[in-house]
């Protein structure tokens, strides 16, 4: 039973991850994303509380980062709160479901003149003259849904639908409405016991509508183009705008796992189109501002030996991107972006202290850009390395009471937008789960740091997390 | 078995095949942004000055040419006529350019030193053609001229743009009377200027008074109301409103009593029956225009013999024009933001090409009674 659950949690999870860098399965002490409730790309906060046995949990949440190293169109704090509910459920011995709902709430402190919630995300942007407080909220819903068919035949299905709006403090109200499927479906086939061959296809579609307002005097918007060049929009007493993306990925897996073999591997790889097209004006008369194009390459390989006491893995994975945009009128190549991230790392997770289970992981890789902007003329290269070391663990001395920390210290690779090239972060978990009854409940809270070499502000981070398992 | 299994494998990769070969992705274009090209021909207009180049074109070396991409914010690049007259421009990128030239010029005849200016709107793309030609004259045209006008209203949460005001300009070498002229703000026009809204005039004879002589080279001002508008009101809403109490004319509505009256400045007075209101004009867009006041029958609109200047503006490019091209050829304001303080005055002291366009530039505070540097 345990293994099908295995097996089925790592189906859905391949049907997750979507090309965007490996997500430590061993046990991250923090979050990787902390701007975003939530995103296309992944969704951490699930991958982390994915439950690996049935039950339901509950999820309150909040927390804080202050920017104080930000670029100009960042907030200069994030607070976020929210709540969360997910059940994981085996039906039957075929099927199961996963199903989460997550109500959260994101505050923009002073971001300044941006009306885009992540500015730098998009390489045409809009941007008006006011700054202040956004606020946004919305409902997330993830489904997940998995058959077997026969022993050979295993069907996913992941639905991911988000609804999402934004207000500006400024009078009278600038707005943001975003709205954001994503289905993947996976199939997985098992010619021979020991071998699985994956095969999943997923399609996104997002729609961000914009609205900038009349302050003190009419609306002022720019247009971005690459971040370096912009055109004044004609002012009115509101402009709208409007994002729409669209996105396909098609991936394929090896799964090499032997009955009785402590080893067992992976390979993988996957192959993506995202579409990006930017409008100002109202639907019935909008003006096109440009598109741009993403176009995604991946691969990684896991390798795990796990034995009784101790498990190893060891990983790596290789990214390419692609990304080029085109003016709304003209249609000609106004920039063009090549991005590459490779990575590799070795996990340890070690259960041989009595009632101890420890994670160590480590890994370290090179991530670079190239950003040539036609407009300006200009281009922008960068090519940093990133490494990653973090220590998690997990201790039972009494049987209603569990201990849980972890700590761990981060190089991060910034984006070219970025006037400097890295951050290093340290991040302390510690929390611990108490039985209470059927239920477990477990808080835990989260301190980070964020530093720059020749910086003498920092970056600080808070999270407080309070979930109620049963 | 595994026939089984190489035949479901070859029907998924003809399903992945399918899917993906049934989605339409753009392809990457072939053309790069910034590699365009416009050559322009700078040409001397000589049409009434064949005496001085015995009627020979003109050819004017060595001036410099600004481009500016409307398109793109601080797109801005100078070149500089070779010996032929031309000014080759390269690395441009796709779009909607103005090409300017505003030069005092040293004239090897009797025009001596000379303004020449000149102005071509273009675009600029693969469809277009390379080459073009700027026709540049000496001097603008002559005459009284709508210098500026300032109708945003200062930065205020109260509505308030009572301080609105037009400025005249004597761009001719002589004296003009302003007795018995008309300032009218115009409704949308279908053949000429046939749709007066408001109707104000000046004391006076039309044409042969002599009372109210503008001087070459002097402004005029013309204030909806004329007084201090920054301490108008108790709070701190207007501190960027404008002192127009030394305004040389006032816009009064005799038949609007409650109209404000600056005893110490003349006025202009309402001369269309029945109406109750201050000049007044719109904040997004309209058009002003002064004629010299022998046809003040309002009801069949103004007689374009008679017309002086007029000057459309609008805020939207996107707006349909309220006069023909006859009258204005274009809008000035485009851009300009309601409530900003923010004023429209012409490039150069009574610089007039007909086409607002090109005539007018966006300030950010007005300037009564003088020109932007």
């Amino acid at each position: 039973m345990n293994r099908f659950i295995r097996q089925l949690m790592f189906l859905l999870l391949i049907a997750l991850s979507t090309g965007y860098g490996y997500t430590n399965s061993i046990g991250i002490s923090v979050p990787e994303s902390w701007n975003t409730l939530w995103d296309f790309d992944r969704h951490p906060l699930h991958f982390k509380t994915y439950n690996h046995s049935e039950g339901m949990n509950t999820v309150i949440y909040t927390g804080y980062k202050s920017q104080n190293i930000q670029r100009s169109f960042d907030p200069e704090a994030v607070f976020s709160y929210g709540a969360m509910f997910e059940t994981y459920r085996k039906l039957n011995e075929k099927t199961a479901l996963y199903a989460a709902i997550d109500f959260g709430n994101v505050w923009h402190k002073q971001q300044f003149r941006s009306i885009e919630k992540n500015y730098y995300a998009t390489y045409i942007g809009f941007t008006d003259t006011t700054s202040g407080d956004f606020r946004y909220n919305g409902p997330l819903i993830d489904f997940f849904f998995s058959r077997d068919f026969g022993k050979r035949v295993t069907w996913g299905l992941g639905i991911n639908y988000g609804v999402e709006r934004g207000i500006k403090d400024v009078f009278t109200r600038a707005e943001s409405r975003e709205l954001n499927s994503d289905v993947t479906n996976s199939l997985r086939i098992r010619p021979i016991s020991s071998l699985s061959v994956d095969g999943w296809f997923r399609r996104y579609h997002g729609r961000t509508a914009l609205e900038a307002v009349k302050e003190y005097q009419d609306a002022q918007v720019q247009t971005w183009f690459g971040y370096l060049a912009y055109r004044m929009e004609n002012p009115g007493s509101s402009v709208e705008m409007e994002h729409n993306k669209d996105g396909y990925e098609l991936g394929t897996g090896l799964l090499l796992e032997k009955q009785d073999s402590p080893f067992s591997a992976y390979l993988g790889f996957s192959v993506g189109t995202e579409e990006n097209d930017a409008r100002k004006g109202k639907k019935s008369v909008a003006s096109e501002r440009g598109y741009w194009q993403r176009n995604t390459s991946e691969g990684q390989i896991w390798l795990n030996y796990k034995q009784a006491k101790a498990s190893w893995s060891i990983f790596g994975t290789v990214i390419n991107i692609e990304d080029w945009g085109k003016t709304g009128i003209y249609e000609a190549l106004f920039f063009e972006t090549d991005e590459s991230r490779y990575l590799g790392g070795i996990g340890l997770e070690f259960s041989g202290i009595k009632n101890t289970r420890l994670d160590i992981m480590a890994r370290a890789g090179k991530r670079s850009w190239d950003y040539r902007n036609y407009l300006k003329a200009q281009n922008l290269t960068r090519e940093e390395n990133e490494w990653r070391v973090s220590f998690d663990f997990d201790i039972h001395p009494f049987p209603v009471v569990s201990y849980t920390g972890g700590i761990s210290a981060e190089k991060v690779p910034l984006h070219f937008t970025w006037d400097i090239p890295s951050l290093t972060c340290y991040f302390v978990q510690a929390g611990f789960e108490y039985q209470w009854g059927f239920n477990r409940i477990c808080p835990t809270l989260v301190w980070g740091v964020e530093n720059a070499d020749g910086l003498d502000d920092k970056n600080t981070i808070w999270q407080i997390r309070l979930s109620v398992k049963r | 078995m595994v026939k089984h299994f190489m035949k479901l494998i070859a029907f998924l990769c003809v399903v992945a095949f399918l899917l993906f070969s049934c989605m339409e992705v753009d392809d990457k274009p072939p053309e790069y942004e910034g590699t365009q090209q416009k050559n322009l021909m700078i040409r001397l207009d000589t049409t009434s000055l064949g005496k001085f180049f015995n009627g020979q074109s003109a050819v004017l070396p060595g001036i410099p040419v600004v481009l500016t991409n409307q398109d793109y914010e601080g797109f801005v690049r100078t070149g500089y006529t070779d010996d032929s007259g031309w000014v080759c421009f390269d690395s441009l990128l796709n779009g909607y350019y103005i090409a300017s030239v505003g030069v005092d010029y040293p004239f090897d005849n009797a025009l001596d030193t000379s303004r020449v200016t000149g102005q071509q709107e273009f675009y600029v793309h693969d469809e277009v053609p390379v080459t073009d030609t700027l026709t540049v004259r000496v001097s603008g045209n002559p005459g009284l001229k709508i210098n500026e006008i300032y109708y945003m209203g200062p930065p205020n949460k109260i509505f308030y743009f009572f301080d609105q005001f037009i400025e005249l300009y004597n761009a001719s070498s002589e004296t003009i009377y302003l007795d018995g002229m008309i300032v009218c703000r115009m409704g949308s026009c279908t053949i000429g200027a046939d749709n007066v809204t408001y109707i104000f005039q000046f004391p006076g004879e039309p044409v042969t008074g002599r009372e109210y002589p503008v001087e070459p080279g002097e402004f005029v001002v013309l204030a909806q109301d004329a007084m201090n508008h920054v301490i108008v009101q108790r709070n701190d809403t207007l501190v960027n409103s404008i002192d127009l109490s030394d305004a040389d004319w006032e816009f009064v509505n005799s038949q609007d009593y409650a109209d404000t009256d600056n005893p110490d400045v003349p006025n202009l007075d309402n001369i269309e029956e029945g109406h109750r209101r201050d000049f007044m004009i719109a904040l997004g867009n309209d058009v002003v225009l002064i004629a010299d006041g022998r046809d003040i029958n309002y009801a069949d609109g103004i007689d374009m013999e008679t017309i002086i200047d007029v000057v459309e503006y609008s805020s939207s490019s996107t707006n349909v024009k309220d006069i023909t091209e006859e009258l204005d050829a274009g809008w000035a304001g485009v851009g300009a933001i309601k409530y900003s303080g923010q004023s429209i005055e012409r490039i150069e002291p009574g610089f007039d090409t007909d086409n607002s366009t090109i005539d007018f530039i966006i300030l950010d505070t007005p300037t009564p009674g003088y020109h932007h540097e």
